[in-house]
């Protein structure tokens, strides 16, 4: 087991900003904390890096209590905030050996670690550019590469993704699998579901400082009855037409707005065929149509009747 | 890891060019400034000579030697009239029972010329009675008149000339080395998790915060050494400003005054939670304030806080540190000068047990 929080409760006055949340994140998974804005994931984090101190609750890392002065344990962890931490008067290279200089005493060895981190995030071309003349996703890179250059077991990234373009975003993503190929172990936060279910092998939906499922991506999708959503584009389509389609298998509902035919399922078997073999059956004209697994926001939504992004 | 810090340490604040500017650049253009105000200050304070026309064919006795203030000019009547009218002399004496005195003007020179004169007279008659009395005295009354004796010891407190624009001098540099607490400053904001973002991601590294924090202030501490020697350095050696003989001593006075105000930084930025550009605020505040009570701006400022808010000025270390300098360059004796060293000692361990007491926080109830 790499971490193991327990009963951890973290209060802001009379606010409860972490409320008795347990989970283990193993060995090399990429775990996944989701959850909106506000949900505790960041002070989780936190109180995971001995950031903060927490009410109640025990938190273990590598099979070793975590506190602010376990530095054996903090040698083998590397870290990205949510902001980005970085010294404005140093360059990207300078920057990234001065973090990597807190974990690595060796002056060569870190020199070779510190170009590997900076190809590892693909900022060759800005070696010697100060902070400020990066933009944003570039800055969102040199983050990552502070924290990941001296290659811990373990990666902790706190929505490092936040305001960055597709193209960083997708670098970042890609990078951080490449890092969980190489044997680390990472712990992803995010608000963004799509980059969650792309990257993490188990994920834990947080809400109000409580953890609401957790699993695999399918599994948390089979906790709920929603199923695949289709929509069929139909420029004409009568009331009688419309409920033929609801003697369909598995069909929960059945609508028709602004020319656009939308069935959501139970369960997601075999249910486009079954509505194409419906539309030719009953010689109904379309242009287009479309299917939709059901997404983490619709477990998240199942559960808690809000949208992740509400 | 202590190369490794304070190497970064001074290559972060050597490339913060706005606490460059203000901490090295600022004060040069000040004293530069000052250079140029001051520069013939003492010259001005210098009496000019003071011409006096007597009326009389020949130099009446005892007034014919010994004399650097005043020239004596023989002139008739009518020629020292026209030269007074003409300003050619500030004076004109009729030198008879009466000693009459004409002046074009009152003022400052009028009334030393009539003490002068009226001291004149005063002499000579004591003179004219004792020679009257004991005539056989005469050789020895004209000697002891002529030698100006004077009846008190003075007591050599100072080997340097009284320097008026040294009081504003000492006190910029005073208030530089306080500029020290800008650094300070960020020292405490990079190091305290709950005031910034880097110091969160460097108290997750695997150091002792305090140590990290320790090896940052000593890059700190020596390079504001470093920036005012070169401040002092420019002072005496490119504008001749006069510190004293001492000089190796104003050198390691200014050493712990840059100590001083860097954990003035550090302690203000430890210990309360506000914004970083109103913790500048009140450093900026407390050495430009501090400054103004120790003189920089008007000499006669240093003198008034000390006759009546005496604690004033020893609480405020702009002073104290001026006030080292001061009695480095006034006084033979280094009573002033430890008592003063003393205080500042007190203002570093206090500054840096409280920040101490602040930044010892290993984790935070909140960010």
């Amino acid at each position: 087991m790499i971490i193991k929080v327990t009963d951890l409760v973290k209060r802001y006055g009379k606010n409860t900003a972490v409320d008795h949340l347990s989970f283990e994140v193993r060995k090399g998974e990429v775990f996944g904390l989701l959850g909106p804005n506000g949900s505790g994931k960041t002070t989780t984090i936190n109180c995971i890096l001995s950031l903060l101190s927490y009410d109640q609750g025990t938190i273990q890392v590598f099979e070793k209590d975590m506190h602010p002065d376990a530095f054996d344990v903090k040698k083998d962890i590397g870290v990205v905030l949510q902001n980005v931490a970085v010294f404005n008067e140093l360059t990207v290279e300078e920057n990234i050996d001065y973090f990597c200089g807190l974990y690595i005493k060796d002056r060569q060895k870190r020199k070779a670690l510190v170009k590997e981190a900076i190809a590892f995030v693909g900022l060759e071309k800005y070696e010697k550019y100060q902070p400020k003349k990066l933009s944003g996703g570039l800055l969102r890179r040199l983050n990552i590469a502070c924290g990941i250059a001296h290659q811990p077991k373990l990666i902790i990234l706190d929505e490092p993704t936040v305001a960055v373009d597709p193209q960083s975003r997708n670098k970042i993503l890609d990078g951080i699998l490449e890092l969980n190929k190489k044997g680390a172990t990472v712990i992803y936060t995010s608000h963004y579901m799509e980059e969650v279910e792309q990257i993490c092998s188990r994920i834990m939906i947080m809400d109000h400082g409580k953890s609401i499922a957790t699993g695999t991506k399918e599994a948390l999708k089979a906790m709920i009855d929603v199923g695949e959503k289709i929509t069929v584009e139909i420029y004409n389509l009568s009331e009688t037409m419309r409920q033929s389609f609801e003697t369909l298998d598995h069909v929960a509902s059945v609508t028709y707005e602004d020319k656009l035919l939308k069935l959501n399922f139970l369960k997601n078997t075999n249910n486009l065929e079954h509505v194409l073999s419906h539309l030719k059956k009953s010689n109904i004209p379309f242009e287009k149509i479309y299917s939709e697994n059901p997404t983490l926001n619709d477990v998240f939504l199942e559960i808690t009747g809000r949208a992740l992004r509400d | 890891m202590l190369k490794h810090i304070y190497k970064y340490r001074l290559k972060t604040l050597l490339r913060d060019k706005e606490n460059m500017f203000w901490i090295m650049v600022f004060p040069i253009i000040l004293v530069t400034l000052f250079y140029i105000v001051f520069g013939n200050l003492n010259t001005d304070q210098k009496l000019n000579e003071i011409n006096i026309d007597l009326v009389s064919d020949q130099m009446p006795p005892m007034l014919d030697s010994g004399q650097e203030t005043f020239n004596f000019h023989l002139n008739n009547e009518e020629e020292a009239i026209r030269r007074l009218e003409a300003d050619e002399t500030n004076a004109y004496v009729m030198v008879d029972d009466s000693m009459k005195l004409v002046v074009k003007n009152r003022g400052l020179t009028a009334s030393v010329i009539k003490v002068f004169l009226d001291r004149y007279q005063q002499t000579t008659k004591t003179v004219e009675r004792l020679i009257l009395e004991k005539p056989e005295a005469v050789d020895l009354i004209v000697t002891s008149v002529s030698e100006n004796k004077t009846y008190t010891k003075e007591d050599q407190l100072s080997e340097t000339s009284p320097n008026l624009a040294a009081v504003a001098y000492f006190a910029l540099v005073g208030m530089a080395c306080l500029y020290g607490g800008y650094l300070g400053l960020r020292d405490a904001i990079d190091h305290q998790a709950n005031l910034s973002d880097l110091a969160a991601r460097i108290a997750v590294g695997p150091q002792k915060k305090i140590q990290q924090f320790i090896y940052s202030n000593l890059a700190t501490c020596s390079l504001q050494i470093v920036l005012t020697s070169i401040l002092l350095s420019y002072m005496i050696l490119v504008l001749k400003v006069d510190f004293g003989s001492k000089v190796v001593l104003v050198y390691l006075t200014t050493a712990i005054g840059s100590i001083m105000g860097v954990f003035l930084g550090t302690f203000l930025g430890s210990a309360f939670k506000s914004s970083e550009g109103m913790k500048n605020a009140l450093i900026t505040f407390i050495s430009l304030f501090g400054a103004f009570l120790a003189g920089m701006m008007n000499i006669e400022m240093k003198y008034t806080v000390s006759q009546n808010m005496p604690w004033l000025s020893r609480i405020n270390p702009v002073n104290v540190l001026a006030d080292s300098y001061y009695a480095l360059y006034y006084y033979t004796g280094y009573e002033r000068y430890l008592e003063n060293i003393m205080t500042m000692a007190i203002f570093i361990i206090l500054f840096i047990v409280g920040t101490y007491m602040n930044i010892r926080r290993r984790s935070y109830a909140s960010l």
